[in-house]
């Protein structure tokens, strides 16, 4: 009786799945078509803007290839805008062409051919010019970094023991560890690279705390 | 699909086909709820079918649209996207800016999701503050700005906290809490609970002060249990500081520290003091004057003993001494310190003074020796200074090089002899020339310059072919060039000259290598900063258009524009370069200045009025009056974002009474009352438009006037320099306290004492003074014409028309001499008009058949006649007491004319410093007819003046002569002189 009367439990899912599915499609087709994002603000650093078309440029033409992921590429670009900007209040001497050609030509070579890397600039909004103005910002900022942060207290020899203690397996070749006279001169340059390196990353912070950076 | 291929639901069992269908549909709804930064790739290239801007509720500020250049019908780039997205943050309106894409028939559609920036116009501040409102409203603005983002104000607790802190409010309570209105615009609540004010508990000195702590701490008003206020702890150390070192302790130092305890209650103060060394200035040897001492070793104004500074104040002694001829001149100094003293002794040996005993001069043959002597610039006789002596040996050098030789050397000797019977040492000098050979210029080329300018470059060349060849000429085409360039959007243009010599043909070929670089155009003009101007009228202003070269001259030309509007504090204009090497944006940034201005003042005024004198003369005399006086003025700026305008300007000076029983009192009340609209472009043209009313009581001369009237009038600037106006205005004028003789009286002031007056005007002026104010250069012209007829509303009619030129020239030669001279000729008439005699109860006057007494008037008004005499026309004389016998009553008091000329001489030179004098001669008079004006009835008034440049404007002081003294018919004569005293040049 109940089987003559109606249907089978498996036939009224499946009319229920049925009848759900063709609601949901209803729904599907009043809602507007899919939207990608394809271009926003994600930092403004002073009078200057970064946009992900920024971002996906560093990622897709491999300008920081050791940034970890979009958040170490965003923190980047904070920076070098930072910097940029130092940079453009002073005169600093116009990289050399031949530099500029080479960097893009690093870029170009990650690319199979020509049409590959005016695609890839297409898809970020950049022209080779625009790529060229990018590597010729980059050059000048070394170059400034270089003027202003190139020389260091040369360190005592305690202080380079210390550092080649400190870091023997950088000094290795395979399991040997080489010895201190060695390889002082690389100890020494080493030594004085990290240096550097704090110093600038130690303007770079009181940077950060001058110019207004929000991120949206 | 993929989705079910992986999902672990799926594990041994297919799904059935609805709820595939149901999975694929949550899949691309999912993939709508969520957008993806992702498939860029999948939208580029393909036609834009829609572009929508969504600004979160906002009003879309002005031509928004227009900065978006994805537009319908191109296909898609990124290049577009980072384009509009650069040119919308710019207009620093958006906090947040996105860019969707989604497929739409076929095509891409775009949408633009704005996020509106939070505009904080206001501040609420509540609770107990403790600290002014104004003080901490100051803070906020002078940190963040007038309308500052909300999202830059993040550290404002931080800010308020440090100055609650530095008032010794250390328990202070902040919260800030930004409340959300209408427009996008933020009202910032602030809500403090100051808490209790720190008290000073122990209040110390530390390091080696002059007096006892006691007695220092007194001098700083610091005591304990006073409150801590960092500014005025600060301000009182710089003032005993300011004392220490007026005492000689120029290197002295303050600061202080603080520490709190107590829970914040109780501040333990301490006072750092290193008074340092008492400084002593000594000279010894050949004296230097007292006065320049200070000058030659500042010490006490640098405030520092710094071994530098002393080895410098050597080096400007010695140059001093050789500036007066002591060319071996040499001071030493040693220093000495001992008891906290710092003895500084410099020993000045300044050696015998040595003049010029003879100048040579040999191998010249274009200049004669007297050109070269006076270039030169020594003679024999003088003290000798080498340095005076190199500068005049380039000058001689220079003077060739001006005439065509480029080679042209000057080899010097200088030989120093003993003097002889007693005289100094003195030098022989020596100056041989080679003057080389006159160069003259063969041809002129300009190499490497874009097309499209080259006519406009070759028109920039002063240099000519045939000319002789003059470097400084040279260069100055090549800066030119250089400059034409740069206003044509080639900025980084270089240009040099090379010059080719042919020594045989005495030929100089220049050719001028210019290497243009790109033009760089215009892409879009981008405002910012305004909130009330309308980006209208701030776009009116700007010479720039997109797609026009970038020029340096016309951006400095629409700065100039923009600042002219008066709308303005600061005004910015920025390149910005995101898009291509040859185009760029230019963002222009304002920031408003208030909309409504005040300002007041006061003070006294002093001037000559003419007065009877009484008794049985009864006659016209000066008598000087000093009034107080007061203004007050308020505006309002930029109304309806148009830069219109409306301003009332009050003024009243109250005058002492004229009633010689009553010297103290006042008795007439000079006011003026003015009510003015200004709209620049009025009516959608380049005229400006003034209407005004006002009401105005003044002293005249002969009378007193009581004028009120309403004026409109459109001005027009046709170029630079020149500029027309027309107006209309109706006044009603009622004349008081009449001067002139009743006998002497013009019938028309008879018969109108009060008269309303209808007039239209016109006016034409060329101003091209370089300075409006001290002109040492160009001129001005105007022409006034005025008409006024019954047929407009006018009670009488009449014609006047006011010509003036004026011309300023440096004297050739004498380049700080300035000439001035000018003339103004006035000429009016009146229209015939008939009317009925009347008593003095207004009633007709009958003739005697019994008709009323009718009678023709033809003359103008008081009010409207011209006068003359004064310190801004003939010196000579008191203010427009110039006149003959029929412009002037039988009391001395002047009737005024239809007629006037007045012609103005003065030669004006500098003095010392900022002062300066005068010599002026000054010719004029005042006509009753047109028809009587003749050049022989001119009178003169001669004299001389001082001018000082003050802060306020240059004072004058003219002492005038008049040069035919007259009678009057009641026989007394006028004076010789008339003193005036006034501020600005007299023409």
């Amino acid at each position: 009786m109940v089987m003559a009367k109606g249907m089978t439990g498996a036939r009224r899912r499946g009319l229920v799945g049925w009848a759900l599915a063709l609601t949901l499609a209803c729904l599907a087709a009043a809602l507007p078509a899919r939207a990608d994002i394809i271009d926003r603000i994600v930092a403004v650093v002073g009078a200057d803007v970064i946009m992900l078309s920024d971002v996906h440029a560093v990622t897709t033409l491999g300008l920081m290839p050791d940034a970890a992921d979009d958040e170490a590429v965003i923190a980047r670009l904070i920076d070098r805008a930072l910097v940029l900007a130092e940079v453009n209040r002073f005169i600093v001497p116009e990289p050399d062409v031949d530099l500029i050609t080479s960097d893009i030509a690093d870029v170009r070579r990650r690319f199979l051919t020509s049409d590959a890397l005016a695609a890839a600039l297409e898809t970020v909004g950049l022209t080779e010019a625009g790529l060229a103005r990018v590597v010729r910002d980059n050059r000048r900022i070394d170059s400034y970094l270089s003027q202003r942060f190139g020389s260091t207290v040369q360190p005592t020899e305690a202080e380079l023991a210390q550092f080649y203690r400190e870091r023997a397996g950088r000094y290795s070749v395979g399991a040997e560890l080489q010895s201190f006279d060695q390889v002082r001169e690389q100890v020494q340059r080493d030594l004085q690279e990290e240096r550097r390196q704090a110093l600038i990353a130690d303007w770079v912070a009181r940077l950060r705390e001058r110019v207004a950076i929000t991120r949206p | 699909m993929v989705l079910f291929e992986r999902s672990p639901g799926a594990a041994g069992r297919r799904p059935r086909g609805a709820t595939r269908l149901v999975a694929l549909i949550l899949t691309v709804w999912a993939g709508q709820a969520t957008p993806v930064a992702a498939a860029v790739q999948d939208y580029l290239g393909l036609p834009i079918v829609e572009v929508s801007l969504d600004f979160g509720g906002a009003v879309p500020p002005l031509g928004v649209e227009d900065l978006v250049v994805t537009r319908v019908g191109a296909t898609l780039s990124m290049a577009g996207v980072r384009d509009s997205i650069w040119h919308l943050f710019s207009l620093a309106r958006f906090s947040d800016i996105r860019v969707d894409a989604s497929r739409r028939d076929g095509g891409v559609a775009l949408r633009y999701e704005l996020v509106p920036v939070r505009v904080v116009d206001e501040i609420a501040f509540s609770g107990d503050l403790g600290v002014s409102r104004g003080r901490l409203r100051d803070a906020i603005a002078e940190r963040y700005g007038d309308r500052p983002p909300l999202d830059t104000m993040a550290d404002a607790v931080d800010l308020l906290d440090n100055i609650y802190t530095d008032r010794g409010y250390l328990n202070a309570r902040i919260e800030v809490t930004p409340r959300e209105r209408e427009g996008g615009l933020t009202t910032l609540a602030i809500e403090v609970a100051a808490g209790e004010r720190a008290r000073l508990a122990a209040v110390t000195v530390e390091g080696p002060a002059l007096e006892p702590a006691a007695e220092v701490l007194r001098q700083l008003d610091l005591r304990s249990g006073g409150y801590y206020d960092r500014e005025a702890v600060q301000r009182r150390l710089a003032e005993y500081a300011s004392t220490l070192r007026d005492q000689g302790y120029y290197e002295a130092t303050l600061g202080h520290t603080v520490a709190a305890r107590g829970r914040g209650l109780r501040i333990d103060l301490a006072v750092q003091i290193d008074s340092g060394p008492r400084v002593t200035v000594e000279f010894q040897g050949d004296p230097l004057p007292g006065e320049i001492r200070d000058e030659l070793v500042p010490v006490a104004r640098e405030g520092s003993a710094d071994e530098d500074l002393l080895e410098d104040s050597s080096r400007r002694i010695e140059d001093y001494l050789r500036q007066l001829g002591f060319r071996r001149a040499v001071a030493t100094h040693t220093r000495a310190s001992a008891d906290q003293a710092l003895r500084i002794v410099y020993q000045v040996e300044r050696g015998p003074l040595v003049r010029v005993g003879a100048v040579e001069l040999e191998g010249h043959e274009a200049f004669p020796r007297a050109v070269l002597e006076e270039r030169l610039g020594i003679a024999v006789g003088d003290p000798f200074v080498e340095d005076t002596f190199a500068a005049g040996v380039a000058a001689v050098v220079a003077a060739y090089r001006a005439a065509g030789y480029p080679d042209a050397r000057v080899a010097t000797q200088v030989v120093e002899e003993p003097g002889v019977s007693g005289a100094g040492p003195a030098v022989r000098v020596r100056l041989t020339v080679a003057e080389g050979v006159l160069m003259l210029i063969g041809s002129l080329t300009i190499e490497g310059a874009p097309d499209a300018a080259a006519a406009a470059l070759e028109a920039t060349l002063e240099a000519r072919a045939g000319n002789a060849y003059v470097r400084a000429v040279a260069l100055a085409d090549r800066d030119a060039i250089l400059g034409q360039l740069l206003s044509l959007g080639y900025e980084s243009a270089a240009v040099r000259v090379d010059a080719t010599f042919d020594t045989e043909s005495r030929r100089a070929d220049l050719i001028y290598v210019v290497e243009s670089g790109p033009q760089i155009l215009v892409d879009h003009i981008l405002i910012t900063g305004e909130f009330s101007v309308s980006p209208d009228t701030i776009r009116r202003e700007l010479t720039l258009a997109p797609g026009q070269p970038l020029s340096r001259d016309q951006i400095a030309e629409s700065q100039r524009r923009l600042s002219a509007l008066g709308l303005f504090r600061r005004i910015r204009f920025t390149e910005v370069n995101h898009v291509s090497d040859t185009r760029r944006d230019v963002l222009v940034t304002v920031e408003e200045g208030p909309s409504t201005t005040l300002s007041y003042g006061g003070g006294f005024e002093a001037g000559t009025r003419l007065r009877r004198s009484g008794g049985e003369d009864n006659i016209a005399v000066e008598k000087i009056d000093f009034a107080p006086r007061g203004f007050f003025e308020i505006g309002r700026r930029n109304l309806w974002g148009k830069n219109r305008s409306i301003n009332l300007f009050t003024r009243v000076s109250l005058r002492p009474a004229t009633d010689e029983d009553d010297p103290d009192g006042f008795g007439f009340n000079e006011y003026r009352a003015l009510l003015a609209f200004q709209e620049p472009r009025a009516f959608g043209t380049a005229a400006e438009l003034v209407v005004s009313a006002f009401i105005d009581q003044s002293i005249r001369s002969s009378f007193n006037l009581r004028q009120r009237g309403v004026r409109a009038e459109l001005r027009r600037a046709l170029t630079p320099t020149t500029s027309v106006s027309a107006g209309y205005s109706l006044n009603e004028d009622r004349r008081f306290d009449e001067q002139i003789n009743p006998q002497d009286q013009a019938l028309i002031d008879r018969l109108f004492p009060g008269v309303r007056l209808s007039t239209g005007s016109g006016t034409l002026i060329r101003d091209s003074r370089n300075d409006p104010f001290e002109p040492v250069g160009g001129g001005l012209l105007s022409v006034d014409a005025d008409i006024a007829g019954r047929a407009i509303g006018s009670e009488v009619g009449f014609a006047k028309t006011l010509m003036q030129g004026f011309l300023y020239r440096r004297v050739p030669g004498s380049p700080a001499l300035i000439f001035a001279t000018g003339l103004r000729v006035g000429l009016a008439t009146g229209f015939a008009r008939t009317v009925i005699v009347t008593d003095e109860d207004d009633r007709s006057i009958l003739d005697p058949e019994g008709q009323p007494n009718a009678t023709v008037v033809k003359d103008l008004p008081a009010s409207e006649r011209f006068f003359a005499g004064g310190s801004t026309t003939v010196r000579g004389f008191a203010l427009d007491r110039l006149g003959d016998e029929r412009t002037i009553d039988q009391d001395g008091f002047p009737k005024g004319g239809n007629g006037m000329i007045i012609i103005n001489n003065e030669l004006r030179f500098p003095v010392w410093g900022g002062v300066g004098a005068v010599a002026f001669l000054d010719l004029g008079n005042v006509f009753t007819r047109v028809s009587d004006m003749r050049l022989g009835g001119l009178r003169g008034g001669a004299g001389f003046g001082v001018r000082y440049q003050s802060p306020i404007g240059p004072i004058r002081v003219d002492l005038g002569f008049k040069l035919d003294r007259q009678e009057f018919d009641n026989g007394t004569r006028e004076g010789l002189t008339a003193l005036h005293v006034s501020i600005g040049q007299a023409f």
